[in-house]
């Protein structure tokens, strides 16, 4: 194996270990981990890069299912069968099942994700080459943004705030079409920095992270001491209990995998589409468990797994981003000048690598979320007040170095001051859809100037 | 003999007075994460390597470049090329070479048209000749007029679909976007076996290709190419002299050399004749 080093090794324990605890605390999801881990990301390779991503991904569904079990709390949004069925059977005792089953279904549905999309891939690399076909390129924006759309019932709200998402976009020189945009109402001449629009770190941390960390502030925990702790850990006779709910993972899995590839909600839909179809089919067969249902859990966490693997597949064949956090790390790709798409990921071999270390991170975070997740009272009695401040605070001081990276140390903050009011007034919204459409702005802009060229012929 | 002594030192003291101070600072027009942050990189690295106390100092944009200048007045050269001129231009920043501030040549890109893969000379020909309009895919880098010419060469109609990115303009036109592709001569198009490269905007011939002025014989950018150069502030003559030469050695450094070998672009040597004029009225042929 080409990727088998030790800074590799290094940078496989350092993401898990970050997904393990961002998948306990709540609020705290991949976006922020992307922005504090910024820097760093920029001076990775793009192996390194992905790497890093999908094991914080990984492991923070194993950590946030052990939690929600537990204490009932959903660190991660697509955690709720977990605080559903898991909870309900720790509250009757049964919380170790609970668990080993979620994780060993955590590691088959990410193996058996994975290795499908290997074994599918030579088939499907010439059907992918026509991914880039403008017409399927205007097709695919046109469905991720219809999806964050439509996503809840506030179709109006989520339509002006893509708007606001595409006009912050367009502050500064586009590139296609070549157009210096809204140049009689914007100041070029006085702010030069502005002819580069305004950079993406300011943007997801008054629009984004703000508004997050403002409706954290209140969050209360429950943990109540909670003794998280079962003995000694029976590996053969958790198989054995998992081995019962074999062909619920399967269908997660399958589940996982489709729903996986749905924008902007991957791994939630994954998870709760899976968990009620399986919860359907046990209570048409009347075995649905109503204090705790191990095989509705272990359904929903199998598919939870196979789409933190599966999302990431768009961004890596066609360089298109389906979240946000996904989006967040094209954009450190790209500042990096690493191109991503079948040629540099598929063809160069590095495809089939990844595959093997993202087995290795869920194997490890399997070992791993069960042990430490016992210690994670010690987390939750920090006070939630004090985590948001220092977040906050590590936020600014990432803002300045980001800044200073790329000699815009004032403009950056100028033009976090300048959209934080957005944000704070945004708080209530799903600003995320905002920062989605900024991120795609000159994708979707580029790809409808193409399409008005090539249909005019 | 206390004379001769007087005088040996004197002409010490006075060689080491007209002796070059190697210190130089390299800048850079664009944000990390492009080519030419990375090439400016590797001249830095270059001179330092000949013996130059250098700093790299990126700018991130143009502005911030030339108010750096005015205030530091401390030497520096940054790459500059004729269709970067024009582009910068575009956002209010004047970079246009004189003779004052022109170090030297350092490499020059030629223009190139692919198709989709197995395209030979007669196939094009007979895909021209069949053909009535056309859709080249490029990135804005090249100006539309470049493309509309080929319309007036040869009375067909050539439309210039535009990309940001050179890598998307090739898998669009991979992907049947486009008729042909436009670019530079670099291993991601001559190397692409995606691809075939019929036409060349080179003087030279080049084996299973032909050349624009032989293929579109009145196409007025027919030898299109992007002269990269290097571009001083803040460095008198005698200093810019010894950079030019040793900047030539750069680009013979063998990581220079293999880059510029195997993009198939024309090194440094191979450019001394051209001098700031003539890239002032390359200017010309590549404003939008």
């Amino acid at each position: 194996m080409e990727t088998l080093s030790l800074i590799n090794i290094g940078i496989l324990a350092m993401a898990t270990l970050t997904g393990i605890v961002i998948g306990v605390l709540p609020g705290v999801g991949i976006v922020v981990t992307m922005l504090l881990f910024f820097p760093l990301l920029l001076s990775f390779d793009l192996f390194q890069c992905l790497m890093f991503y999908l094991g914080v991904t990984s492991a923070s569904q194993f950590s946030g299912s052990v939690i929600a079990t537990t204490l009932g709390v959903p660190g991660e949004a697509s955690s709720w069968p977990a605080v559903k069925e898991g909870n309900a059977m720790f509250k009757r005792g049964k919380g170790d099942y609970a668990i080993s089953s979620a994780a060993m279904g955590s590691v088959f549905g990410a193996s058996i994700s994975a290795l499908s999309v290997v074994l599918l891939l030579p088939v499907a690399l010439e059907i992918i080459k026509t991914f880039y076909n403008n017409n399927v390129q205007i097709f695919l924006f046109a469905l991720v943004a219809s999806i964050i759309i439509f996503l809840n019932r506030k179709v109006f709200q989520n339509i002006l705030l893509f708007g606001l998402g595409l006009l912050l976009g367009t502050i500064g020189m586009s590139q296609v079409p070549l157009k210096l945009m809204w140049k009689n109402y914007i100041p070029y001449d006085v702010f030069p920095d502005l002819y580069q629009g305004l950079p993406l770190f300011p943007v997801i941390l008054a629009l984004f992270v703000v508004p997050t960390l403002i409706n954290n502030w209140n969050i209360k925990f429950e943990s109540k001491g909670v003794d998280i702790g079962f003995g000694e850990i029976k590996l053969v006779k958790h198989f054995k209990k998992y081995l019962e709910s074999f062909w619920s993972g399967i269908r997660g899995s399958v589940i996982g995998s489709v729903a996986g590839l749905v924008p902007h909600v991957t791994t939630y839909l994954a998870s709760n589409v899976s968990y009620l179809i399986e919860k359907r089919l046990r209570v048409k067969k009347k075995i649905y468990h109503e204090q705790g249902d191990i095989q509705c859990l272990t359904s929903a966490e199998t598919a939870n797994n196979s789409a933190a693997f599966v999302q990431l597949m768009p961004l890596l064949l066609i360089g298109i981003p389906i979240t946000t956090s996904e989006a967040i790390l094209l954009t450190i790709l790209e500042t990096n000048s690493f191109i991503i798409n079948y040629t540099t990921t598929i063809e160069t071999g590095m495809f089939s690598e990844l595959v093997v270390w993202f087995v290795l991170i869920n194997i490890i975070s399997f070992c791993l979320a069960w042990p430490l997740v016992r210690y994670v009272n010690m987390i939750y009695k920090i006070p939630v007040k004090i985590m948001v401040a220092i977040t906050f605070s590590v936020m600014l001081l990432l803002l300045g170095y980001v800044g200073s990276e790329n000699y815009q140390t004032v403009y950056y903050f100028i033009c976090f001051l300048f959209l934080l009011p957005i944000g704070v007034l945004l708080r209530n919204t799903e600003t995320i859809v905002v920062i989605i459409a900024f991120v795609l702005q000159d994708k979707i802009f580029a790809a409808i100037t193409r399409a008005l060229t090539i249909w005019s012929m | 003999m206390i004379r001769i002594v007087i005088l040996l030192m004197s002409l010490l003291v006075a060689s080491n007075a007209m002796a070059v101070n190697k210190k130089i600072e390299v800048s850079v027009l664009y944000k990390e994460g492009g080519t030419t942050f990375e090439r400016s990189k590797a001249l830095a690295d270059g001179l330092q390597e000949l013996g130059w106390n250098v700093r790299f100092v990126p700018k991130g944009n143009c502005h911030n470049l030339l108010k750096y200048v005015n205030g530091e007045k401390t030497p520096l050269i940054f790459l500059n090329s004729d269709s970067s001129i024009t582009e910068v231009a575009e956002l209010g920043c004047d970079t246009k070479p004189a003779q004052e501030n022109f170090v030297t040549m350092l490499y020059k890109r030629d223009t190139v048209l692919c198709s989709t893969k197995g395209e030979t000379v007669a196939s094009f020909r007979q895909k021209l000749s069949n053909g009535k309009d056309f859709a080249v895919g490029a990135t804005t880098f090249y100006p539309e007029k470049v493309i509309t010419a080929m319309s007036n060469a040869t009375g067909k109609n050539f439309v210039m679909v535009p990309y940001n990115k050179s890598t998307m303009a090739i898998k669009g036109q991979i992907a049947g976007d486009t008729d042909f592709y436009l670019g530079g001569m670099q291993p991601k198009t001559m190397d692409n076996v995606e691809l075939s490269c019929v036409v060349h905007g080179k003087v030279a011939d080049i084996d299973g290709m032909i050349s624009f002025s032989e293929i579109f014989p009145t196409y007025e950018y027919a030898n299109l190419a992007t002269h990269y150069f290097a571009h001083s502030y803040n460095v008198d003559p005698a200093v810019r002299k010894v950079l030019a030469e040793d900047l030539r050695k750069v680009m013979k450094l063998p990581s220079w050399n293999n880059y510029i070998t195997k993009s198939q672009m024309t090194s440094a040597s191979e450019l001394t004749h051209i001098k700031v004029t003539d890239i002032i009225k390359s200017l010309d042929a590549w404003s939008q």
